[in-house]
């Protein structure tokens, strides 16, 4: 009986610690260094959206290291990503925009002031689709 | 009892061998396939022909149990999904935004250590990966994404 109880227990112990580990990125505030390049051109109304609705997991900063090593922000601008990979980053963003992919909604469970409204959504979409086609001299 | 249990099993069996599924199809000449078109070296396409071929293009080697069920429903679904997902032996026919997602694709699967899935090494020993052979094809794929938009 005492064996079952103390299975019991640490199950619970690891089960929530599961769960707090999966919402850590979502108490960090990150601050930007997103800004244009010569790669790259961010309006300030498309800064403005991914300071707010995307670099809390996918920057240098985030706890995320799964979000982080899919997509980087800061990688746009300091080098690390080749012009290559930034074409294949902005083909990725704007096919999980308009899929409604992202912020996952295990995310937004938690923070659902930071879902995509309509027009952000298609204000990303319309900077990742033209960002793309001049990169890749299309 | 016991021998009661075995013959059910072994009838189960038999019975199960009947359902049908097709094989996904072998095609060994492949004109637009990724090692014929692009500068692969040797190294990097011997590594991709051990450990991704069989799911990832048309030259799939089938072992002896390919053709037992229920294995071969498990198999036959891996291969279709691995060459819906990605088809060396396509390459050529895709465009090259598409080409660079898929490249980045393969980097994180490879960095992530998706790819290959855990039970194929288990029966295909040369498609064990060590962390080395891993960095090699991802410095390739890097290499290839900026070839691309020279």
């Amino acid at each position: 009986m005492k064996n079952i109880s103390t299975f019991f227990i640490s199950f619970l112990i690891i089960g929530f610690s599961f769960i707090s580990l999966s919402y850590r990125t979502a108490d960090k505030e990150i601050k930007s260094v997103l800004k244009s390049s010569n790669v790259i051109e961010i309006s300030a109304e498309v800064q403005s959206i991914l300071d707010s609705k995307c670099i809390a997991c996918h920057s240098t900063e985030s706890d995320s290291q799964k979000s982080k090593m899919k997509l980087n922000f800061d990688k746009f601008t300091n080098g690390k990503y080749s012009n290559g990979k930034i074409v294949s980053k902005l083909g990725k963003i704007k096919k999980q925009v308009e899929k409604g992919k992202m912020p996952t909604e295990k995310y937004l469970k938690k923070n659902p002031d930071k879902k995509l409204t309509v027009d952000e959504s298609k204000l990303l979409i319309k900077w990742s689709t033209e960002q793309r086609a001049i990169l890749a001299g299309e | 009892m016991k021998k009661w249990i075995l013959y059910l099993l072994l009838a189960t069996f038999i019975l199960i061998q009947f359902y049908p599924m097709s094989k996904p199809a072998v095609i060994k000449s492949n004109p637009s396939d990724l090692i014929g078109n692009v500068n692969v070296p040797d190294n990097i396409s011997l590594l991709l022909r051990s450990a991704c071929y069989d799911c990832h293009s048309n030259e799939t080697n089938y072992p002896w149990y390919a053709s037992l069920a229920p294995l071969k429903w498990w198999m036959y679904n891996h291969i279709n999904e691995g060459r819906e997902e990605l088809n060396f032996s396509e390459w050529d026919t895709i465009n090259k935004l598409d080409k660079t997602e898929l490249l980045d694709d393969i980097i994180s699967a490879l960095e992530e250590k998706e790819m290959p899935l855990k039970a194929y090494p288990l029966t295909h020993p040369k498609a064990k990966l060590s962390d080395v052979d891993r960095q090699e094809i991802i410095d390739w794929a890097e290499i290839h994404m900026e070839e691309l938009f020279e």
